[in-house]
């Protein structure tokens, strides 16, 4: 445990640096994450003249500026990382490594974490404080278990994604699965809407898919609208996910890889 | 002017070729194209389940808005996007020099020698779009309204057709800057609404400086009677005069370019 720990230590330096060395391609690729600001204008419209269902024009500031922070932090690739290794052949060298590739694939998901948790963690307390009609509930809990719920948002994305770009092993057009996934993450998960506003059947729906925990769960805990046992629940659903998808995860890399082998280079 | 036609003709010629090797690609192109349009459609229904208008507009008039995104985006990934990717590729790697090498315009070559044709599906699919949306409200344009739907159609290619090409000119300064197009689809996003939904500085900005209002809000505006003959004349002057500027500043860019050796 103490050598994997060094391992990613290592490796999310390693990654830092190297996310530094192209920091305008990483300014870009921050910029291009502002869609919650698109969908923010948009409800910002319609809230002018009074609330629309429980969000007042503050609300939706307030919402959309944590949606912003949450999906920042938690911006995943891996599906395109693991599309080209797999197509390219580069697997090998990394499968060569002396520790499971997945781990290297983290580590350098955590330097980018890294960088953008310094960038924005600041902007958005800054914000919170200097506007005071953005309306959150930043108390001592709320905050404990918003860091929690928004480690479990990456850790869920992580590893569904994860789990989609191993089906490159047997698709060549895989990668179609990640985007269809990414349209109902922005539908289901909060990013198109609050989840309270979507329309009958689409807001029961998405209390059964994951996709909630993903982005809308932590950004919904920090404004204050749940309960400590819907908190609590949450979490026990989210973990449950985890471990789902961590076993989809376990699985496709063991019949992937014995695939992947079966090339014979 | 004869001989660039025919050269375009060749190119397309030689891509489609290309393509139909990769048959599967087609189907899932078409499957995205509609998934993304039913997407597309949905997301506006969730604003309208709270709301009569969106900045002043029906539902309807905001699904031929929603049409002539689908349609622009198929358009720029079938014609622009598989030119940018190699650019900036070729000058990476140093190869452009071949381009330029080449006797034709190597501005026309590096813009247009290669389509990806099954993106063509979202065209489709964008157009199936508007025309449901005007039957829907019984809607039909008198030749005035086609006509002028048709000018702000070419101003809409010309506008698309500069930001891109500028995109492209960027590549010679920034190498290996391969997501420039992905920052302007974050500002294209905002196309899916029509331009009165933004306010104040926004909207100034995706009228006039990154004019997606071009795009898509004002040729829907002509189709359904809503359009400011100004802002017609606005466009045409401003296709003019980014047509212009964004030319010169490729020529300025091919002057200073100094190869990948070196």
């Amino acid at each position: 445990m103490r050598k994997l720990f060094v391992k990613y230590l290592v490796l999310t330096r390693r990654g830092i640096t190297v996310q530094l060395e192209y920091r305008m391609a990483m300014a870009i690729w921050i910029l291009s994450a502002s869609f919650p600001l698109v969908m923010m204008a948009v409800w910002l419209s319609l809230a002018q003249n009074g609330p629309v269902g429980d969000f007042s024009a503050g609300d939706f500031v307030g919402y959309y500026l944590l949606s912003f922070y949450v999906r920042q932090m938690t911006a995943v690739w891996v599906a395109w990382e693991l599309d080209y290794d797999i197509r390219h052949g580069d697997l090998n060298t990394k499968l060569l490594h002396p520790l499971q590739p997945i781990h290297e694939y983290i580590s350098f998901n955590l330097a980018d974490k890294a960088i953008r948790g310094i960038l924005f963690t600041p902007v958005v307390i800054a914000l919170a404080l200097l506007l005071p009609q953005i309306q959150i509930a930043p108390t001592p809990s709320n905050l404990v278990f918003f860091v929690l719920a928004l480690t479990g948002a990456w850790i869920l994305r992580y590893l569904a994604q994860f789990s989609l770009g191993m089906f490159t092993f047997w698709f060549s057009q895989a990668l179609v699965l990640t985007d269809v996934f990414w349209m109902l993450y922005l539908l289901f998960g909060g990013s198109v809407a609050p989840l309270e506003l979507l329309p009958e059947p689409l807001q029961t729906i998405a209390f059964y898919l994951p996709f909630r925990f993903m982005l809308s769960f932590p950004v919904e805990i920090l404004m204050g609208r749940l309960t400590t046992p819907e908190i609590l629940n949450g979490m026990i659903i989210s973990a449950l996910w985890c471990l789902g998808l961590f076993g989809a995860y376990r699985l496709l890399w063991a019949r992937g890889i014995r695939h992947f082998g079966a090339f014979g280079a | 002017m004869f001989k660039y036609f025919k050269l375009l003709g060749i190119f397309w010629k030689f891509s489609v070729l290309r393509e139909l090797e990769y048959r599967a690609n087609f189907l899932t192109n078409a499957f995205m194209s509609v998934f993304w349009l039913f997407w597309g459609i949905i997301g506006t229904t969730i604003f309208f389940a709270h709301s009569d208008t969106l900045g002043g507009w029906t539902y309807e008039q905001v699904l031929v808005v929603l049409g002539l995104y689908t349609m622009f985006l198929g358009i720029m990934e079938a014609f622009f996007r598989p030119n940018i990717t190699e650019m900036i590729e070729q000058v990476r790697v140093g190869t452009f020099d071949f381009v330029l090498v080449k006797p034709v315009n190597a501005q026309f070559y590096a813009s247009f020698h290669s389509l990806t044709m099954w993106r063509l599906a979202d065209v489709v699919a964008g157009a199936g779009l508007i025309l449901y949306a005007l039957r829907a409200m019984g809607l039909t344009p008198t030749p005035m309204q086609w006509l002028a739907f048709a000018l702000l159609l070419a101003v809409a290619l010309i506008l698309v057709y500069c930001i891109w090409l500028g995109m492209m000119t960027m590549s010679f300064w920034f190498v290996k800057i391969d997501n420039f197009a992905e920052l302007f689809y974050a500002f294209y996003e905002t196309g899916r609404f029509p331009i009165s939904v933004y306010s104040g500085l926004l909207r100034a900005f995706l009228t006039f400086v990154i004019p997606i209002a071009f795009i898509t809000t004002f040729p829907a505006s002509a189709l359904m009677a809503l359009l400011d003959p100004m802002e017609l004349l606005i466009g045409l002057g401003l296709a003019f005069l980014l047509l212009g500027f964004t030319n010169r500043l490729w020529r300025f860019a091919v002057r200073s370019y100094a190869s990948a050796s070196s």
